[in-house]
This record gives structure tokens, sequence and C-alpha cells, in this order.
């Protein structure tokens, strides 16, 4: 009896000895070449004797000669003097695996990496496939034919059955689902369903080597001799358990790059690329309803300089127009000493914001024009020299750094109040220093280049130090000190040098 | 009652009938309180550009500048500029909080500190703008002209934005009112509470067109600086 046709197509791309081919491609052997892979890599068995571990994978030829997965390299050599052992490579494995999965991702974007070297692909959007399934699979292994891959293609409605018809097939295998056919079942070893060891020796032992045989046993019998992992091997021989895809999401790249073939040499020109850039990224994120935080820009240039800038937008947006302006205002200020070379934009991709704005905050008028004008103020005022203070953990003077004002502020590990005494200190920055005089150990006179002050008045010494645990250990000694000229000062002696840290006012 | 006929009509019946639209006395916007008497005694209001001059060394400008960064007015939390004309502002005198919305531009010379205030203006988006040229080198301070000035004071009313400039000398001819400090603190002060000193804090008002008594021309800038300038 013949089943309705589902409306459902699913594809399975196999790469048969998947390790062995990864590592072909590291270390390519001459056609005919006995070859087995071993199941660790080279720097892990390094400190081994050479060759040991077991077979993992064997080509075509080894096999023919009576070299199988799980055989001791020794037993190996033992059968073909000639075999040529190889290690797997993990990067490279990683890589075909990547391959593998860029191809899927060419046909529909709804597929699977169901395992190293497997991987199933929902084509029943794609349109007309069901009658050219033997062109796409034909097409598929062209195509990983191109990066040196030898694939095996299955076709079939669920997942499950695909993966078994890849597994079948001379090259490409079309299974449709009929119950009484059972020559797929036949053709294939239990093992290609991976059942855990003791379901696979328990099977053995009862002489069950094919999925027909396995199949063939009831289901009751299976579930109280084998447990669950015997179960859920029979349902696969059954023809799957009707899962659904455990879909892969590709990681969106928003980042363009151009390398140029003449250097640029002004603005105009690298404002249009840098547009056009902008157009495909701004198209990139509305497809995924994210709009752009921060904009990376990396300029190379000719002599090998490069010049790296993250630029912050106030509110995010996905404004062509607007995130090129926040551009164009950073580059007018900018100065280089060589032609650009090559160019590359990331836009950090976000969610719209969906805070609601605290009651007791004000939000900025026009958030972008305010990001355009600390860009402006960025170009006059040159890096670290505006934004929003942040105090560093340290009693040494001065300690602090500049943050962007639009950077999100971590919350301080402690709260600082305004001190609640005396006069406000203007630092002097670097300090300045001075000479002076000492009077029964306190400074009596303030000496600089042009000018002598003599003090009136002095409170302290106060002795301050850091960082006595490290290299940059400081100590200091520090007088407020009021003098002739009516100002108050504070003095500072650090290594036996004096400095006027700043006035009080 | 008969409709007016003429446009005089019109006006007076409006006048009747709407006395308040027709006050000739425009009423003062709400005003800057600190609670510092001589800075709330100026009447400082947004959109309009204000002076402090500090003859006196140490005459507490460091103390109007704190409560100005400090000061929320309503209780909403704005965003602050202080354009440092030559970069001697200490971020450890204000809290985090005041921090966390202060925009600090650390300039070079007074120069740059217009061009900045001027960005900051024409911007709008912070209400509250403060220029510190009271250490800047006397003589960067006076090349900037009288229409950078007025140009800042347009800018200040279009955008809504209260602008105060910190100056060791009277500086600012378009500033709307004027505060000059007079009294110098002793080394005493260093101890004292800051809101006694501020409470404690003296100087002249000078209101626009009115004029100044001693309109000094001398810097009150320490001797050390004066001299390397």
């Amino acid at each position: 009896m013949k089943t309705k046709p589902s409306s459902s197509i699913h594809a399975a791309i196999w790469l048969p000895r998947f390790a062995l081919q990864a590592a072909l491609r590291v270390t390519p052997q001459p056609a005919g070449a006995v070859m087995a892979v071993l199941d660790g890599e080279a720097e892990l068995t390094a400190g081994k004797e050479a060759g040991s571990g077991r077979i993992m994978h064997a080509n075509l030829i080894a096999e023919r000669r009576g070299i199988v997965p799980g055989m001791t390299s020794s037993q190996a050599m033992a059968r073909c003097m000639k075999l040529t052992l190889l290690h797997r490579v993990a990067e490279q494995e990683e890589r075909v695996q990547q391959e593998l999965l860029q191809c899927a991702d060419r046909w529909t974007p709804d597929y699977e990496s169901t395992e190293p070297g497997l991987c199933v692909l929902d084509l029943s959007a794609v349109r007309g496939i069901r009658q050219r399934r033997l062109a796409c699979g034909e097409d598929i292994r062209a195509e990983l034919a191109t990066h040196r891959l030898e694939a095996l293609v299955g076709f079939a409605d669920d997942p499950d059955h695909a993966c078994l018809a890849a597994h079948a097939a001379e090259s490409v295998l079309i299974h449709d689902r009929d119950e009484s056919d059972t020559s797929l079942l036949e053709k294939l070893p239990v093992e290609v369903l991976h059942p855990t060891p003791t379901v696979m020796e328990v099977l053995r032992l009862w002489g069950i080597h094919t999925l027909a045989q396995l199949a063939a046993l009831p289901r009751e019998g299976v579930a109280g001799r084998l447990g669950a992992d015997g179960l859920h091997a029979w349902q696969l021989a059954r023809g799957g358990t009707g899962r659904l895809l455990q879909r892969v999401w590709p990681v969106a790249l928003f980042r363009e790059s151009a390398e140029l073939e003449h250097g640029v040499e002004s603005l105009e020109p690298l404002l249009f690329l840098l547009r056009r850039m902008l157009e495909t990224l701004c198209r990139r994120l509305a497809e995924r309803w994210l709009v752009a935080a921060a904009q990376h820009l990396l300029l190379t240039f000719e002599d090998g300089s490069q010049h790296e800038r993250l630029l912050r937008v106030a509110e995010p947006t996905r404004d062509e127009d607007l995130l090129l302006r926040v551009l164009h205002t950073h580059l007018d200020g900018l100065r280089t000493a060589a032609a650009v070379k090559s160019v590359t934009l990331e836009l950090t991709p976000t969610r719209l914001s969906m805070r609601q704005n605290l009651l007791f905050e004000r939000s900025l008028r026009d958030p972008q024009r305010f990001a355009e004008t600390l860009a402006q103020l960025e170009a006059l005022f040159g890096i670290g020299r505006m934004g929003k203070p942040r105090l560093l953990p340290t009693r040494r003077p001065d300690a602090f750094l500049m943050a962007g004002f639009l950077e999100p502020t971590p919350p301080a590990p402690v709260r600082h109040e305004a001190p609640s005494h005396g006069l406000p200190l203007c630092c002097f920055r670097p300090p300045r220093a001075v000479g002076v005089s000492l009077q029964q150990h306190r400074p009596a006179l303030i000496t600089t280049a042009n000018a002598t002050l003599t003090i009136t008045a002095a409170n302290g010494p106060c002795f301050l130090s850091g960082d006595w645990w490290d290299r940059q250990a400081w100590s200091r000694e520090v007088w407020e000190v009021a003098a002739s000229d009516g100002a108050l000062y504070q003095l500072a002696r650090e290594g036996g040098r004096w400095v006027l840290d700043g006035v009080f006012g | 009652m008969n409709p007016p006929t003429s446009i005089t009509g019109i006006r007076e019946l409006l006048r009747t009938r709407f006395p308040l639209a027709q006050e000739d006395e425009i009423k003062p916007m709400a005003g800057v309180q600190t609670g510092v008497e001589c800075l709330d005694q100026m009447g400082m209001q947004a959109g309009r550009l204000h002076e402090i001059v500090c003859h006196a060394r140490g005459a507490g400008a460091g103390l109007i500048q704190s409560s100005l960064l400090d000061f929320c007015g309503q209780d909403v939390k704005q965003p602050v500029a202080l354009v440092d004309g030559a970069d001697v502002f200490n971020p450890r005198d204000v809290s985090t909080e005041t921090r966390e919305r202060l925009l600090w531009l650390r300039c070079r010379d007074a120069g740059q500190a217009v061009k900045g205030a001027d960005l900051l203006l024409r911007d709008g988006n912070i209400p509250r703008v403060l220029m510190d040229l009271i250490l800047c080198p006397d003589a960067g301070v006076r090349r900037i002209p009288a229409q950078a000035w007025h140009r800042l004071r347009m800018l200040a009313e279009k955008s809504g934005a209260l602008c105060c400039v910190f100056t060791a000398f009277q500086t600012v001819p378009s500033a709307r009112s004027r505060l000059v400090l007079r009294l110098a603190h002793g080394l005493e002060a260093l101890d004292r509470p800051r809101a006694e000193l501020a409470a404690q804090l003296r100087g002249d008002v000078v209101g626009r067109g009115m004029a100044e008594k001693t309109a000094l021309r001398t810097s009150g800038m320490p001797q050390v600086l004066a001299a390397a300038s």
C-alpha cells in the first residue's frame, strides 16, 4: 500500500569518512594510496608512540584490505604495511562543516547541523523541488566537489529518513515513503543510527545487523530489553520520530570591507564608499528588525598605519543619512599621513529600546543632533579631552579617566559624595614645580621662575600614600598654604620635589 | 451689544474680555534658585547669559560652580556642561550623581572654550552650560571679541539654555546680570562646612544696563599663574 506523498521534503547531505576528508585537505595523498585517520589529534598523540590510537575512518582501498574503524593502528598496519596513517585536524573539520552549512544555506534557511559531516535541509518551501530532487542533489554534490569534498545526498519526507537515504546513497538517493519497501533499510547497517555501545553489543549478539532486521522486532520487546536507547534506535529504523529540525541560526555580520585599488586621498570618494556600505548594512539590519547602536570604523593607510574608532549614536537607529553624518563629522577632523587603502565598517546591532525614561530624568531634546555635536566637539578638543569624568579607585590625586558622554555608565562600586567641607580645588595640570624654603620644617617661601611668594599660614602636613605593593608606589606630603598674593594653594612634596597641586577657590 | 465694526473696536472688546492677555508687563521666567543667597539675587534664568566675576583669589567661585553643577531644578536630573577654559576642574569636588550627567570639556585656551560653548548652545540639548575662564591667561580672554559674546547670548536665548561665564575680571559685555565676588577666604575656610561658606559668600549684583561702580580691569589670577602667562 502506498501512502499519500507528504508535502514536506527533506534532504540530508552526508560527507562519508568526514574526518579523513578533512585530514586529506591538509595533507593530500596520491590517488590509490591506502589511508586511514586515527581518532586522536597529532598534538594529543605526540607523546605516545607514533601511530598510536584507533582507526576512525579508512578509505575504500583500506576497507577492502580489511582495515575497519575501531582497529588499533598496529592491527591496521599488520593488514597493510603501505597504510598511511593520518591524524584528525579539528580546525579543518570545523572549516569543512562550515562549508557544508554554507552549501545548505544557499538552498534554504531551514537547515540543521545534525552531526559532524551531516546536515539536514527542509526544502519544502523551495518551489518545484519535488520534480527536480535528483538535479538538486547533483548540484549540491558538484558544489561541494569544488571544495574537494565528496558528498552523498538523500531525499525523504522526514529528516531521519533523509539521513538514512544519504547513508544508503551511492550519489543521490530519493526515498519516497512506502512502508512495504524495505530495500533502504536492508541496505543499511545498524551502525548508521549510532546506537550506544551496550545496545550495539546486544544487537550484535542477537544477530541484528541491518535496520530492516531491527525494525522487524516488536516494540514492547525492544523497549523492555534495550531500554530508552534501544527504543529510540528502533523508532529511527521504523522511519523516525517526526522530529523538527534544530535550525542553525547563522551569525549575522553587520560588517562591510573594501580594499581599494588606488588609495583614496580626499573625503568625497570615501564618503561615497561609506554610504554604499551603510545602505547594505542598514538593509541587513532592517531584515532582522534591528538598529545600530554604534559604528566601528577601521581605515588602513598605504603606509601600513591604521585608524580605528568606535562612534556611538545617541539613539540607536538605522537611518543611513544620520549614520553617514556621524561618520562625516568624524572624518572631517581627521588628518592622515597617507592615502586610505582599505575601509571596514561594522555596525553594532541592537534591538529598539523599549526602556521608559525615568520620571525624574529628562532625556535629550534631539539625541541624534547631540551625537553629532559630540563628534564635532571631539574633533575640536581631541580624544580624552571631553566626556564624563570617571574616578579611578585610588586616592592618588587627579586619578580619573574620561568616558564618552553617551556611553552607558556602569554602576559605581562606591557612591562618592561631594566633599562637605572647604573650598573646591582648581587643579594645575600638570602640577607646577616650585622651590620651597622651609622654616622649622614648615614651608615659608614659594619660589617660581617669575615670582616669590611668602607663605603667611600653612596647614599640614597631611601624608598620603598608595600602591605600596606595586612599582607605581607613591607617597606625598601635602600642605595647604595661604600665600602673600591672597590665594590658598595646595602644596605637595613627592619624591623630594615640591609641586603646586592647585589653588583653592 | 452691537459687534464692533472697526479694528479699534475689536481691540477694545478684546481688552475688556481678556484683560490678562493685554498686560504689558512680561512676567519673569522661573529663575534658578540654588540656595546660595548672592547667586539667587542675580536672578539667573534659562535662556540668559550671566557672568560671575571673581576679583579676589579664593573668593568662592568654585563653591558657586559646584552649586550650579549640583543644582537639580524641580528634582529633574538634567545634563550639565562645564566648559573648562584652563582645564582645572577637579572631578572629586562633585558627587557621583553629578559626574554622571556632567559633560566636561577640557580646553587648552579661552578661544577653544568659546568654540566649545558655541557648539553646545547651538545644539540646544544641554540646558545649563557653565564656562570657567578664571584661570585662563588674561591676554587670551581679552582677545575674545565682543561679537563672540553677543553670539553666545543669542544662542542661549534661542536654545533656552542658561549660560554662566566665570571670569577673573569683567569680560562679557552682553551678560544679563553679573555677580562680582569680592570677599577672599582665609586658610580657616578649608575646615568649615561648604554650606556655611556658601551662605557667607558676598558680592555685588550688577544688572544689564546698570553701570558697575568699580569696573575693575585687573585680573584675580594667582601670581604664580599670572607670571607664567
